[in-house]
């Protein structure tokens, strides 16, 4: 229990993935098409995991996705997927697109049935992206679909039986919405059939279908043998997904045998996992810990003081301590990816550099003391945070801690439950109750957009999280243009100079980079890498 | 009889309606709700959509109005869906009971069967091996039931590989009783440690304090055997205690039970409850609370109609005993 609620907050949910799984676009290795002869012993895939997704397994409908073997991304697939390596679109159901401002005209990819049989045509797209967009479609039921509130989608009709045209708000890179979960394509007749019970056995078009699925229990999952790509496919047969809330269970399980692989293992227990012959890796994420510095309250209403803690932290010092869990981030984004200034100079660590800028403030240190004070008032901030951290997002309080006091702070922590943390009223959304809180975001999208529309005024809490309550006209203004610009150059521009401002005002402590552990059976699996958005890389699956 | 239980029967009601008005009252008193959480965590905090998925779970009405909402639907045998898994509530319960009473009644016979030999045992047996199993329960109940489990877990599934570390089945194929026996035997050992301890000193301390009884000394001096006076005579007074903490002990064990199904991944009601509470999930945990109010509202009920039935000194006819 512990394991999940420790995750909630970060990892779990906070894991958008947007994008929907990587059908065709990700493919590295293959296993070869079945050939005649001797029928091979089934080869089955058994993956551990603390965290599941919320609320079935129908892509369109889930709120939170588990770091996880994707359920819906084995099983569905949208109009065309994501291609991390060159930050593009692929082909998935749709062959082919033409993108004006205004519309996206699909060309779909023919010969593709549903796992029930029924045939994939524009009429089953239409349907689908109207059951999730048109509160008045029969097959809608007043449910939420969480992540359709990100798609520029205003209308679709149906140009003939294989092509498809669908009206959008202009929006930059609009075809990549195309391959978030939120479009991926359900049976028609299924979703008719099933009724609000359909997330629980969910049929779309992917390469494998659901055996059973126990929510936050066991799911199983059995080779497509219909799959429209006959040339290509992942070499599992059948794959089973054990949920156990408890690492340490899952550790177990590995170690005797009982799973084949496990996200996530329990940092204590990887010396051991590594002597019994067992492989760890970790793979980098899109998720990313900071510190908000609140910057309506003394002393961070001073951007002098907010650089100088920013100067203080030691990056270097919370990746030796996460054990390769972590990399350090030096700005808002990750570096390399889509729209990263790599020209803004970061803050490295440099103690001296923030004692200076401390000192230039009016924060002294009094000759005999170690706190600063400025006109008679100690240098004293309250740190706030939920209980039960873990991870890099608990490592980085001890190593925050240290290097606050070192330059002189005092600092004064609060810790609460998690909901209550969360609450955008009463817990870190309320101003008066801090001065600094822990965070971490998952972006799982490789633009920039989303991640950095956080910082900005519209964002303050109780509307959204941007705990630093920062309030920059500038920033908000570049950010927001960024979101309509469809000119590439432009929007490029924009994003960069949004970094450069955030920089430089330093709202924000950006902490690490998150990576995720996995470790596995080397004679059961040869490899079984994950993608940044932290979900298995199905196509990537080498097994002996 | 039947007005004793009827008169019962009515209070059990009111206890039940009481504790559904008071948790449906916390849960929705206490700061955070799930579609916040859900949402929030998931950086879907447009107040627009917040307010779109707040209305699709009826939590935009008033507190009185979703409580007279969740009630008038119970009444009809619905306990609506979850907020975060949106499963029905009673399927979900249902599977996740049968998976708690698996365990539950498994640790309860083993708790009961060990803990009496123990105690019976413990009062006869003397020497060092006799100190031993007096001392042994006192030991054993300073355990937590959350490290027990961890070792065992350990020793049995990791070390020997004797038994499996966790779950209810085998991840392929599993399922047959023989298979689930299997997984039931280290949860369900790990639950019993503290009953059967308890018990064992139970039984022990009562049996003592029997022996130095008059009608004890009587038998022994009319020159009854031994063993026919504590089987007949020393032993069924011997058990009064025992049922009367009966009650108690199923108390623990629907509490340890949350600590030993996280351990061994049990998908019992305890991991169900937990989770709930944190995602705030309210029809979750309305739910399991009323379950859990039910079954300690029965349980009481069958040990007092069985007190009656065992020690015709108490009296549930309603008239005074003679």
């Amino acid at each position: 229990m512990r394991a999940v609620h420790q995750r909630m907050g970060l990892r779990l949910a906070a894991i958008l993935a947007i994008t929907a799984l990587l059908a065709t676009g990700c493919t590295q290795t293959t296993a070869p098409a079945p050939t005649s002869g001797a029928p091979a012993a089934p080869k089955i895939l058994i993956f551990g995991t603390s965290t599941a997704s919320a609320g079935g397994c129908d892509g369109t409908t889930l709120v939170q996705y588990a770091i996880t073997f994707s359920c819906p991304a084995t099983t569905q697939e949208g109009l065309v997927t994501f291609d991390w390596a060159t930050n593009s679109a692929k082909p998935g159901l749709a062959i082919s697109w033409e993108e004006k401002p205004d519309s996206i005209t699909f060309k779909l990819r023919s010969g593709v049935t549903f796992q029930d049989g029924t045939p994939f045509n524009a009429d089953a797209v239409v349907f689908n992206l109207r059951r999730v967009f048109d509160k008045s479609h029969p097959q809608n039921l007043g449910q939420a679909f969480p992540y359709a509130f990100y798609v520029p989608f205003k209308s679709v009709e149906k140009v003939d039986e294989m092509t498809v045209r669908v009206s959008i708000t202009p929006t930059p890179n609009a075809v990549w919405y195309f391959s978030f979960m939120a479009t991926l394509m359900q049976s028609p007749k299924a979703v008719e059939a099933k009724g609000k019970d359909y997330a629980f056995s969910p049929v779309g078009t992917g390469p494998y279908k659901i055996v059973s699925f126990e929510d936050k229990v066991r799911v199983e999952l059995a080779r497509n043998e219909n799959y429209w790509n006959t040339q290509q496919r992942p070499a599992p047969d059948r794959i089973i997904i054990l949920i156990k809330s408890d690492v340490a269970a899952l550790a177990n399980d590995l170690l005797s045998g009982n799973i084949d692989v496990m996200i996530e293992p329990p940092v204590e227990q990887t010396d051991k996992m590594k002597d019994a012959a067992l492989k760890v890796e970790f793979f980098p994420t899109l998720v990313y810990n900071y510190f908000g510095l609140n910057t309506t309250k003394p002393p961070f209403d001073d951007v002098k003081v907010r650089q100088a803690v920013n100067y203080a932290f030691d990056k270097e010092a919370l990746v030796k301590v996460s054990k390769g869990a972590a990399q350090a981030m030096y700005g808002a984004w990750f570096e390399g990816a889509y729209a990263y200034n790599a020209d803004v100079p970061q803050y490295k660590f440099d103690p001296n550099k923030a004692r200076q800028l401390l000192d230039e403030a009016g924060w002294k240190l009094p000759a005999s003391g170690t706190v600063r004070a400025k006109g008679g008032q100690q240098l004293v901030v309250k740190f706030f945070d939920r209980t039960g951290r873990t991870g890099v997002q608990g490592a980085q309080v001890p190593v925050l801690l240290s290097n606050l006091q070192d330059v002189g702070f005092k600092v004064e922590s609060e810790l609460t439950e998690t909901a209550v943390y969360l609450d955008k009223v009463k817990g870190v959304g309320d101003k008066t109750r801090f001065n600094i809180g822990n965070f971490g975001h998952g972006s799982a999208f490789p633009d920039p957009q989303i991640a950095l529309q956080r910082w900005t005024s519209e964002n303050i809490p109780p509307a959204e999280f941007n705990i630093a309550f920062y309030d920059s006209v500038k920033y908000t203004q570049l950010v927001v243009s960024a979101r309509t610009e469809l000119n590439v150059d432009k929007r490029l521009g924009l994003l960069k100079e949004a970094q450069r401002v955030l920089r430089d005002d330093a709202p924000i402590i950006w902490t690490s980079r998150s990576l995720i552990g996995m470790a596995w059976n080397p004679k059961k699996i040869t490899a079984i890498p994950l993608l940044p958005t932290s979900i298995v890389d199905l196509w990537a699956i080498k097994m002996p | 009889m039947s007005r004793y239980l009827a008169r019962r029967g009515l209070a059990s009601l009111a206890i039940l309606v009481g504790v559904s008005v008071l948790v449906f009252a916390a849960m929705r008193l206490v700061p955070g709700d799930p579609i916040t959480i859900m949402l929030g965590t998931a950086e879907l905090a447009d107040p627009k959509f917040v307010d779109e998925f707040r209305r699709s779970y009826g939590l935009d009405q008033p507190i009185p109005v979703q409580y007279w909402a969740w009630l008038s639907h119970l009444l009809t045998g619905d306990f609506g869906r979850s907020v975060v898994s949106r499963e029905l509530v009673g399927d979900l319960l249902l599977r996740r009971l049968s998976a708690t009473l698996v365990l539950g009644s498994t640790a309860a016979v083993l708790a009961l069967v060990v803990g009496i030999l123990w105690g019976v045992a413990a009062a006869y047996v003397r020497g060092l091996f006799g100190g031993v199993l007096r001392s042994a329960p006192l030991f054993l109940m300073a355990l937590p039931s959350f490290s027990i489990g961890i070792a065992l877990g350990f020793i049995f599934a990791v070390w020997l590989r004797l038994l499996p570390s966790s779950g209810m089945q085998s991840p392929v194929d599993g399922g047959s009783v023989m298979d689930i026996l299997r997984h039931t035997v280290l949860p369900a050992v790990t639950l019993a440690v503290y009953p059967s301890a308890f018990t064992a000193r139970l039984t022990q301390a009562s049996i003592d304090e029997l022996q130095r009884e008059d009608f004890v000394r009587t038998a022994q001096a009319s020159g009854i055997p031994p063993g026919r006076i504590t089987l007949l005579h020393v032993l069924p007074n011997a058990l009064l205690p025992v049922m009367t903490n009966g009650g108690v002990m199923v108390g623990y064990m629907l509490t340890a039970a949350v600590f030993v199904e996280a351990v061994f991944a049990w998908p019992g009601v305890g991991t169900m409850m937990v989770a709930a509470v944190l995602n705030r999930d309210y029809p979750v945990v309305q739910a399991g609370a009323l379950l859990v109010a039910t079954t300690f509202v029965m349980l009481s009920w069958i040990i007092d109609v069985l007190y009656g039935l065992v020690d015709p000194r108490i009296n549930v006819r309603g008239r005074p005993a003679q």
